[in-house]
């Protein structure tokens, strides 16, 4: 932490979860399901070899796939809950600042009428404001 | 290696790689691509969010704005490294299957030379046969060998990430030291560690399953594309006289010709195919005078179509059938073959004196244009 005090513009977080969520439907999840779909209906090599290391090689691949798509299953996850999270922090921040916003009001008006209590006193031997 | 391949012939090999499809690598590694264009995309526009992100939630004035980066920092992390992966994978799953396209396209021009030796049916087409299945395996033998290292780059490790325990606030939480697992095991737990992706069934072949001939790039001596099935039994080839210690030919597979590239049975004359779809190899009956069709004859009537195949087949000429039109002038030549006296010297063929030439220019003809040819009168 350097200076002070913390600085933040909720619409900046706003943003971030809106635009990291759009990226993650746009880019990552739909890609992810178009991959997935081709992947499944495309046969692997060697599943007519003799040899049991081109098998092995053929298996490990498909393992490997598996655990690739799984991997962006999580990224999607996190993602998501990253973008969720930034807009839950920015209502927050949002929030602890429509609370002082309140409570500036609620000094104001106490304020006021202490002002204007002042400002209606009389004195009470000549009953001339004073 | 080169034991696994120890019985498997020629079409033995081409069954193993002959429905692998080339377009399949060309998906895969396309598709590969594909995801990484996507992961390092999505890292990209990740960095840019996080910037602009920063800049309004600053991570040097709050806590929680710097535990909040961090997280960001980490994902694109892991996007770089499961690109990275996506990538090696591509280039393995790349080289393994030019390898098999390699070996199919290699094994396919081989089924066509093996064709071409089938209609020989002589010895020399048993030793092409020979040479061409020793040829098929050590293909096949380098072809596995690429495969095996490609395997290296495809089993490119994927970085371990874990799920944030629950979505809300508590992803600012620091995950436990030891806690959490594997992208595997949190796959499983939301039902995606058993998806589409099924590991693959293998259905090897067996030496000598052989293959019909109708299944073939170009049929050995085949007959027609009705599918009739025309077995390539399992065994030496090019033997005069059956597989030795057989003794007795190859039986012809019901329904069909029997197709033994070279292979005739003890006794039997070379002689054109039979009607009834006698098998090749099938004790042959003599024809008249012994005679010995030309070479080609048995391939010409073994390649028409199975509609032909099963009528009488017409040998050249007249000359193997029986009671009909008798061509001897073979014979004729083999007796002058025998009775011409040995010379010495290098002239072999004598050639008597007074007789005409066979072949004699005719007389000279005067050339007369003609009138009204252009320029005749200068």
């Amino acid at each position: 932490m350097g200076e002070p005090g913390f600085v933040v513009d909720p619409g900046a977080v706003h943003a971030f979860g809106r635009d990291f969520q759009h990226d993650l439907d746009v880019h990552l999840s739909a890609e992810k399901v178009r991959a997935l779909h081709l992947f499944a209906a495309t046969p692997v090599f060697g599943t007519r070899a003799v040899n049991k290391d081109v098998q092995q090689a053929a298996t490990d691949y498909v393992k490997r796939l598996q655990e690739l798509f799984d991997l962006m299953e999580v990224l999607l996850y996190n993602g998501s809950v990253m973008a969720q999270a930034a807009h839950e922090i920015a209502e927050a921040y949002e929030s602890a600042d429509s609370l002082t916003a309140d409570q500036v009001s609620k000094a104001l008006g106490n304020a006021r009428a202490a002002v204007t209590a002042d400002a209606d006193a009389v004195d009470p031997r000549t009953g001339r404001p004073v | 290696m080169a034991e696994t391949y120890r019985d498997f012939n020629l079409p033995d090999l081409w069954n193993i790689v002959r429905d692998e499809d080339p377009e399949s690598g060309f998906t895969h590694v396309s598709t590969l691509n594909r995801l990484r264009t996507a992961l390092e995309q999505q890292r990209d526009n990740l960095r840019v969010h996080r910037d602009q992100l920063t800049d309004g939630w600053p991570p040097s004035r709050s806590e929680a704005a710097w535990a909040f980066a961090g997280r960001i920092n980490d994902m694109i992390d892991v996007m770089t490294q499961t690109a990275d992966a996506a990538n090696l994978m591509a280039i393995g799953v790349d080289e393994a299957y030019a390898a098999v396209r390699e070996v199919r396209r290699q094994l396919e021009s081989m089924m066509a030379q093996y064709s071409r030796a089938t209609g020989q049916g002589l010895l020399a087409g048993g030793a092409k046969h020979a040479e061409l299945d020793q040829r098929g395996r050590d293909v096949v033998i380098a072809a596995d060998a690429r495969i095996v290292g490609a395997a290296e780059k495809i089993n490119a490790a994927v970085p371990q990430y874990r799920r944030f325990d629950e979505v809300g606030a508590r992803i600012l939480r620091d995950q436990d030291a030891d806690g959490g697992g594997s992208t595997q095991s949190t796959g499983r737990q939301r039902g995606i560690g058993n998806g589409p992706l099924q590991s693959p069934v293998f259905d090897p072949p067996s030496p000598g399953d052989g293959l019909t001939l109708a299944e073939q790039p170009e049929r050995p001596g085949g007959t027609s594309g009705d599918g009739t099935r025309v077995g390539v039994p399992a065994g030496p080839v090019g033997v005069i006289g059956g597989a030795p210690g057989s003794g007795k030919p190859a039986p012809a597979t019901p329904g069909g010709v029997a197709i033994r590239p070279g292979v005739l049975a003890p006794g039997g004359v070379i002689s054109a195919p039979r009607p009834g779809g006698a098998a090749v190899g099938q004790p042959a009956v003599p024809m008249p005078g012994g005679a010995v069709p030309r070479a080609g004859a048995s391939q010409a009537a073994r390649t028409r179509p199975a509609t032909s195949s099963a009528a009488p087949a017409e040998p050249l000429g007249s000359s193997s059938t029986v009671g009909g039109y008798r061509d001897r002038s073979y014979e004729e030549y083999t007796k002058r073959r025998r009775s011409r006296p040995s010379v010495d010297g290098d002239e072999l063929w004598g050639v008597d004196e007074g007789v005409p030439p066979v072949l004699e220019a005719p007389p000279e003809r005067r050339h007369d244009p003609g009138p009204g040819v252009v320029g005749i009168d200068r």
